[in-house]
């Protein structure tokens, strides 16, 4: 049933996706849009099989920075979110920190990481993993929160440890709201990686894309555009059937 | 008239105080100026929503032989290459030679100066470390690369306000053909329109003459777009490019003045050097009829 709902979604995408491939392929040949404003679909098509293997090296190397900047951001975020859970009085205190991260404007203060960790791969890891952190923050706050307090008081009673009760009952009350976060999280590290990229690579879809926007070449730069969906779109696939193994007694697995 | 942000580039000078003067009022024509960060006004223009901007010579080549973008130089602002290479000024590296070893910092890709710089200096290009920078200066005060290639009107300055002087080697002083910003139309308009294009640039030329005979005022007139920017750090833009945009040529015909010879060498350099992968018709990508038209003995004619 599910393997069939999957196919039918699945279909249902293509054909949208393809019937708004078709209307904007007759729009630039009937109005001879030049490629520089907008290029064809059949264009963008070609020079990504043209250039897949180009795409396709560049794709992975945003990936890698992006993946590396998930697991920081989301895994700082983590921590910090339990110990504001643990403590109304840090909660105050580091809450105000954590948005104020949130609000600081990426793109401002990018160029500001290759001044602090160089040229290679590490302003990159360190911007996707700055952009993931306050929605895997929120989201592990309020799971870790969201333990039934009568479930808590119980383990209480049985002789519980703290320690005991975040393993065997915060944490898996917080799953749904930690892959939600991760959902969220996974497009966003990407995103901070090709940000990233624009503000000094030699290597990346980021790169592609800036030195591809400044030659007004966009068949080039929607094939990266593209690729930068299709790695979006696995990765939240991968944390949707992760989320279905791993919360397969949860509702919100049925429902995903 | 569309183009990077509000700065006292030249051309934009040129065009603020025709502005505030009404010399476009008195050309009978109503200009709106917009700024666009991303190069947006490229194709703003290509598709006539705009129809002035500026460009250097050497991107609208690219451009027309890349993409086929319909871009047309219409007077020569800056006759002098706009970006250069900056070292620190205590920096050991004198010539060019000295770059092999060092690091040098490249903007986005390689670009045709810099390869021609290599080989005048002689430089074995697989001993010299080059990486990607991006665009801030900060990487070259903070030591991070040895050489870090520059907009000559305004990142020398932006520099020697962090405390950091540096000394710079000058593709056009080393013989590099390159050339400045110009003012750039769109086919459409040169063909169908070239009263348009004439008085627009006897306004923004009439301007520009203004602004180098009184620069105080003129940076007047730029704060009031350019708010929020340094005064100081508009003037040594200003100076600069007034400086970059005089030479023998426009000395005797007049500032903007352009030579279909300097043209060509800067396709067959972009040519040589990769900065074009194909030809273009260098008398598609420019014209001097307007501002031939506009000067008489190197003096602007106004009517």
């Amino acid at each position: 049933m599910t393997a069939r709902r999957t196919f039918v979604d699945l279909a249902v995408a293509l054909v949208a996706i393809a019937g708004i491939a078709l209307v904007i392929e007759v729009w630039t040949r009937v109005m001879s849009v030049p490629s520089y404003l907008l290029p064809a679909p059949s264009a963008v098509g070609a020079r990504m099989a043209a250039d897949a293997g180009l795409l396709a090296r560049e794709g992975g190397v945003t990936l890698s920075e992006a993946a590396a900047g998930f697991v920081l951001g989301t895994s700082v975020a983590f921590v910090l979110a339990t110990v504001m859970a643990s403590s109304r009085p840090l909660e105050r205190t580091l809450f105000p920190l954590a948005i104020l991260v949130k609000l600081t404007p990426i793109v401002a203060i990018a160029p500001l990481f290759t001044l602090w960790f160089g040229f290679g791969t590490a302003p990159k890891v360190a911007i996707a993993a700055l952009i993931t952190f306050f929605p895997m923050l929120v989201n592990s706050f309020v799971g870790l929160r969201s333990a039934d307090l009568q479930e808590v008081a119980f383990l209480e009673t049985l002789g519980a440890s703290g320690r005991e009760i975040f393993r065997h009952l915060r944490v898996p009350s917080a799953l749904p709201y930690l892959f939600s976060g991760a959902r969220i999280s996974l497009n966003l590290a990407l995103i901070g990686a090709v940000i990233g990229e624009w503000t000094g690579a030699d290597r990346g879809l980021g790169r592609v894309i800036f030195v591809a926007n400044a030659n007004l070449d966009l068949t080039i730069l929607f094939g990266a555009v593209l690729v930068l969906a299709a790695i979006g779109i696995a990765a939240n696939a991968f944390v949707g059937a992760a989320e279905r193994r791993l919360l397969h007694w949860h509702p919100i697995a049925v429902a995903t | 008239m569309a183009g990077f942000k509000p700065q006292a580039d030249l051309p934009f000078v040129a065009v603020y105080v025709a502005q505030e003067k009404g010399y476009f009022h008195d050309q009978s024509l109503e200009v709106e100026i917009q700024h666009a960060t991303s190069g947006e006004h490229i194709q703003l223009l290509s598709t006539n929503r705009v129809q002035f901007s500026t460009g250097s010579a050497g991107d609208v080549m690219k451009r027309v032989a890349s993409a086929g973008v319909p871009l047309v130089s219409i007077a020569q602002i800056g006759q002098r290459d706009e970006q250069s290479f900056a070292v620190r000024a205590d920096s050991p590296i004198r010539t060019l030679k000295d770059w092999e070893g060092r690091l040098v910092g490249i903007k986005s890709t390689v670009s045709a100066d810099y390869l021609a710089l290599l080989q005048i200096g002689g430089v074995d290009r697989s001993k010299v470390r080059e990486v990607t920078v991006g665009f801030d200066p900060r990487v070259l005060a903070d030591g991070r690369v040895d050489v870090y290639p520059v907009f000559t009107a305004n990142e020398p300055d932006t520099l020697a306000r962090l405390g950091i002087p540096v000394r710079l080697f000058d593709p056009t002083s080393l013989g590099v053909p390159g050339l400045g910003l110009s003012f750039i139309t769109n086919q459409q308009m040169v063909e169908a329109k070239p009263d348009v294009v004439t008085r627009f640039l006897r306004a923004s030329l009439r301007g520009l003459a203004d602004a180098i005979a009184d620069r105080d005022s003129a940076i007047d007139v730029v704060m009031k777009y350019a708010t929020g920017e340094d005064r100081a750090h508009q003037r040594y833009m200003l100076d600069t490019e007034i400086e970059a945009a005089q030479n023998d040529l426009t000395r005797a015909n007049g500032i903007g003045a352009m030579d279909r010879s300097r043209y060509v060498g800067l396709r067959d350099f972009l040519l040589q050097y990769g900065g074009i992968a194909k030809t273009v018709d260098v008398d598609a990508v420019f014209t001097d009829r307007f501002v031939k038209d506009l000067y008489k003995e190197g003096r602007l004619v106004w009517r």
